[in-house]
């Protein structure tokens, strides 16, 4: 299959995934959209408020931004914004592939990974039209792209407008910082690190200087958000709570429902700090393998790690929406070596085990009934073993094993007594 | 601060110490020593209705009871008696005996007129003989929670190509204290305490016979017999899971323990009483008769039951009352992953990673250690001794540590001394300056510890014999087949000579001793003298469990006849640390 041709049905995988998704009314969810949210912001922005400081606003300002631009646009805004996300998700698609082909994939497993980003309208939900995320992952499967192409200014910048859109993918930082020291010194990786961190703070710069506290209020409340009731830490607890009747309060608080006391407070503490330790021990393991691996070995490495620091990010951190999926997905599908088929089987299983209860069942979650209990622990249990088989591990490329087994094998003896 | 926050910050503190999250769900204290005569289970709170009955209806309902009548026909009675709690507005009616012993009582509720609760027999004295939903360790007895505790240790631990073997026997036998555990947690103890029996007496048995045949020395083999080679002198962890599934499996229970411990879990009197025993040495005073009343007999452990709670009691000081005790969560916490890094650390120093996680894995899916750990009792500290004391077995003077602090904290481990001794090791003999270091260690153990008995000048060491070992022999419990059937008296006395005798022949023979051999020596014996208590307990388990692991769970190369089975696939051969126990 032509490169051409695998893009075009990548694309076109994705326009009747994305179609079947909006027109088949197969996901009665229409309560469980951040449309009317996105949309009053947008309302109020193009009405001459500021965000920030005339109402409060959740994300960065790129994200604004991308509302803004949605409710400019001459349709609906929520086909406005579903277009975009349509975009979004031929990007991140066609991103998926690109990178795929950069690390020497077969067509087949570049197709694999192409047509499991485009079909993710189907895999996840059509939920996925109604949050930015898409935008994010599209950011970061070009952003993947362009790191693994030693592409520096383009991943910085990608990766720059990632963090300006969603914050999160700042937990790259170190990783692309490692990734570029390896070919272009310390320096060189510093200037792009700072860079991206001048971009970022460039698009805050006109917010804070309106509205210092706004900005900040933005960063705090995402701080101070409890134990949101589908991360894994809410999930043990709810496991507990399933198995020996422990106590749980929800409570819908910063957007989401979330669990209340001072047992999953000490949860989320704890997830958080997790969160911190398997981010920095990810970027340290892929650190010191880069060390002994070289060429393709090397960068598949890096991908690897790429997927393990954004699943680890969100796997122990203390807000899991589904959406968030979204981020891992280009990088996941892309891990190789041992534990890669498994990796990309363990994906798409997360993203279905995601649908058998959310959103037809989210509310009984909510209600603390047992079945969507018991679908949210596996869910979170697949992304464990997902960051299981992405963890960082020296690759068996034939020149480390050759380099293994010469170090292993002793040198002739002068003389031997066997035949 | 407040409560959450408090056990917010502790269990932090605990995960970041590495030792867990410890943290206490309102309490249901659970006597676990002593009779106790104010029960509170079963009590009407209400507003202060008219009294409904008169003691003569209220003794008519009593005698309702099918239970009150099926005992009463074996124990004729002289005289009853009903008292009205003017508080709980329930009738007692109590069935007395020509003796004056109370055989059953009946409690009636006087605004419903309804039989609540019918004790009989020991039930009347004992708290812990009424089976009480979570009166030890709380949801941890539910089939929901123990079944699959089973289920995480059997599973793996079975080696499915041979399922008939004595292998799956004695991992059957471990599990088997839960058919007892059944009829305990009914309340019916003459039912539950003779079937902890036979799995004891199977497992003593079968370690007693490990430990003596085990060990054979290689010139009794028969001429034409394998032997196996040095190489092969490791014991090896024969499951057909994969590593890292026994690492997820073993994480899964131990979450699943901490989370119980944390949100699911009371304190028991024998966990209460270390945080007593801590407040009173923090205060510089001496454990031994200054106990309070609501825990009167609970100053009978040795001071290293006390001391060990010292940190926790210092970091969440004891308020006076048997109230959520975090600082009994905390130790208990720390004492279970102490021993449970212990198992991993002596596995792997033996077998390499995969015999590591194996016992690990073995001990934290254990349903047993998992119920001393709920019921946040300090039977852990013993295994975690013990359990310390087979990893450093090669070092004389930590042996003797280990097992001198196993003495300190609970006594029994005293049988263990004279085999301890040994270095056990086939080709090493036991030399006298071995034998001086051994008892150094036991000496030490005793100094470092014994100092909490003269805190306040010597109170505590008058008070101490009576006080623990005193009290201890002079028990009356049901909870023994010898405390329900006393006609066994010479029966248990034998026994008792005879495991006694027992524990000092292993001190001499076999003359060589490997660690399987020390391990599975170790554990008969302390299956011995639990055989021979008075009062025996589910919570003492664990004591012996680490002995029955290590003994019965690893694949360990024969000395003799077929030769051992070799893994296709072997691991890098760990360190040689113990090479002198495996050749």
């Amino acid at each position: 299959m032509t490169r051409r041709a695998l893009s075009g049905t990548v694309t076109g995988l994705a326009i009747v995934a994305w179609l079947i998704a909006a027109n088949w009314d197969v996901y009665p969810h229409q309560h469980l959209t951040d449309l009317p949210v996105y949309d009053e912001a947008a309302r109020r922005i193009t009405d001459g408020d500021v965000p920030y400081r005339d109402f409060g606003f959740e994300y960065p300002p790129l994200a604004a931004v991308l509302i803004t631009v949605a409710r400019l646009l001459p349709l609906s805004f929520a086909t406005a914004f579903s277009l975009m996300m349509l975009i979004a998700l031929c990007a991140a698609a066609l991103g998926v592939v690109a990178t795929a082909r950069a690390l020497g994939m077969s067509p087949r497993r570049q197709l694999a990974a192409g047509a499991v980003v485009a079909v993710l309208p189907l895999l996840l939900g059509d939920f996925v039209a109604t949050r930015f995320d898409l935008a994010v992952a599209a950011l970061l499967a070009w952003m993947l792209w362009a790191a693994v192409s030693l592409r520096w200014r383009t991943a910085w910048g990608l990766l720059a407008a990632a963090v300006a859109l969603k914050l999160a993918p700042v937990v790259l930082v170190p990783l692309l910082i490692v990734w570029h020291r390896r070919h272009r010194g310390g320096r060189a990786a510093g200037g792009g690190a700072g860079l991206a961190a001048v971009g970022v703070i460039a698009t805050f710069v006109p917010f804070i200087a309106l509205s210092p506290d706004g900005v900040w209020r933005m960063f705090s409340y995402h701080l101070d958000r409890p134990l949101q009731i589908e991360s894994l830490g809410s999930a043990y607890l709810l496991a507990l709570h399933a198995l020996a009747g422990i106590p749980l309060r929800v409570e819908t608080t910063f957007g989401s429902q979330n669990l209340l006391g001072g047992g999953p407070a000490a949860i989320a503490a704890i997830s958080t700090a997790l969160a911190l330790v398997g981010v920095i021990a990810v970027c340290i393991t892929v650190a010191v393998l880069l060390r002994r691996a070289h060429g393709a070995t090397a960068t598949r490495l890096f991908v690897t790690g790429i997927a393990a620091t954004l699943v680890v990010a969100i796997t122990a951190g203390k807000v899991l929406s589904p959406q968030f999926l979204l981020w891992i997905v280009p990088a996941a599908l892309l891990v190789t070596g041992r534990y890669g088929r498994l990796a990309f089987a363990t994906t798409v299983g997360t993203l279905l085990a995601t649908q058998l209860y959310f959103p037809v069942r989210y509310w009984d979650l909510v209600a603390l009934e047992t079945g969507p209990i018991a679908l949210l622990v596996i869910r979170d249990t697949l992304l464990t073993v997902l960051l299981a088989c992405a963890w960082p591990r020296p690759g068996y490329s034939p020149e480390t094993l050759n380099a293994a087994i010469d170090v292993a094998r002793p040198s002739a003896p002068a003389s031997t007594m066997a035949p | 601060m407040t409560r959450p926050v408090r056990r917010a910050a502790l269990i932090l503190a605990l995960i970041l110490a590495g030792t867990g999250a410890a943290i206490a769900a309102p309490q249901t204290p659970a006597q676990a020593l002593g009779p106790e005569a104010s029960p509170d289970v079963g009590a009407v709170a209400s507003p202060k209705p008219p009294q409904a009955l008169t003691s003569v209806r209220a003794t008519e309902i009593a005698r309702t009871s099918r239970r009150l009548t099926d005992w009463l026909t074996d124990h004729p009675i002289a005289r009853q008696a009903a008292v009205r709690d003017t508080e709980k507005h329930l009738w007692t009616v109590s069935f007395v005996d020509i003796k004056e012993k109370v055989q059953a009582e009946v409690l009636v509720d006087d605004t419903r007129g309804v039989i609540t609760e019918t004790r009989t027999g020991p039930q009347v004295a004992w708290q812990m003989a009424r089976g009480y939903p979570g009166a030890f360790g709380r949801s941890v007895t539910e089939p929901q929670i123990w079944i699959p505790l089973l289920a995480l240790f059997l599973i793996p631990l079975v080696r499915w190509r041979r399922p008939l073997s004595w292998h799956t026997l004695d991992l059957l036998a471990l599990c088997g204290f839960s058919v007892s555990l059944v009829w305990f947690d009914r309340g019916e103890i003459f039912t539950s305490v003779p079937l902890a029996y036979p799995p004891m007496l199977y497992l003593g048995g079968r370690l007693a016979w490990i430990g003596l045949r085990g060990s054979r020395p290689v010139k009794a083999v028969a001429a034409d017999a394998i032997v196996a080679e040095p190489g092969s002198r490791r014991p090896r962890f024969a499951s057909w899971c994969p590593t890292w599934l026994l690492v997820t499996v073993m994480l899964v229970a131990v979450g699943l323990r901490l989370g119980l411990n944390a949100f699911d879990s009371n304190v028991v009197d024998v966990g209460y009483a270390g945080v007593i025993g801590a407040d009173r040495i923090a205060h510089g005073q001496t454990p031994y008769g200054t106990f309070p009343t609501d825990c009167g007999q609970c100053d009978t452990y040795g001071p290293v039951t006390y001391l060990a709670y010292v940190p926790f009691e210092l970091a969440m000081p004891w308020v006076g009352k048997w109230n959520d005790l975090p600082a009994a969560h905390g130790a208990a916490v720390l004492f279970d992953l102490v021993a449970l890094l212990g198992m991993i650390v002596l596995g792997w120093r033996l077998g390499g990673r995969r015999l590591g996680v194996g016992l690990g894995l073995a001990w934290a899916a254990f349903p047993f250690t998992a119920y001393a750990l709920e019921s946040n009792s300090n039977d852990a500290l013993v295994a975690a001794c013990l359990v310390w004391g087979l990893v450093l077995a090669h070092r004389p003077v930590a042996r003797g540590l280990a097992v001198g602090l196993a003495v300190m904290s609970k006594f029994s481990p005293a049988l263990l001394l004279a085999l301890w001794a040994r270095h056990p090791f086939p080709r090493a003999t036991t030399t006298r300056r071995r034998l001086g270091a051994y008892v150094a260690g036991v000496a030490l153990a005793v100094l470092v510890t014994g100092w909490v008995l003269v805190l306040d000048g010597d109170n505590g060491l008058r008070a101490f014999w009576s006080r623990t070992v005193g009290y201890q022999l002079d028990r009356q419990s049901p909870f023994s087949i010898w405390g329900q059937y006393t006609w066994l008296r010479p029966v248990q006395i034998g026994l008792s000579i005879a495991v006694a005798l027992f524990a000092l022949f292993v001190a001499l023979r076999p003359r060589q001793l490997d660690l399987r051999g020390f391990a599975a020596l170790s554990g008969a014996l302390l299956i011995g003298i639990q055989l021979t208590v008075t009062h025996w307990f589910y919570l003492y388990i664990p004591w012996f469990v680490p002995f029955a692991l290590v003994a019965l769970v690893p694949e360990w190369p024969a000395l003799r006849g077929v030769p051992p089975t070799m893994d296709p696939t072997p691991e890098a051969a760990p360190e040689p640390l113990l090479t002198g126990s495996l050749t």
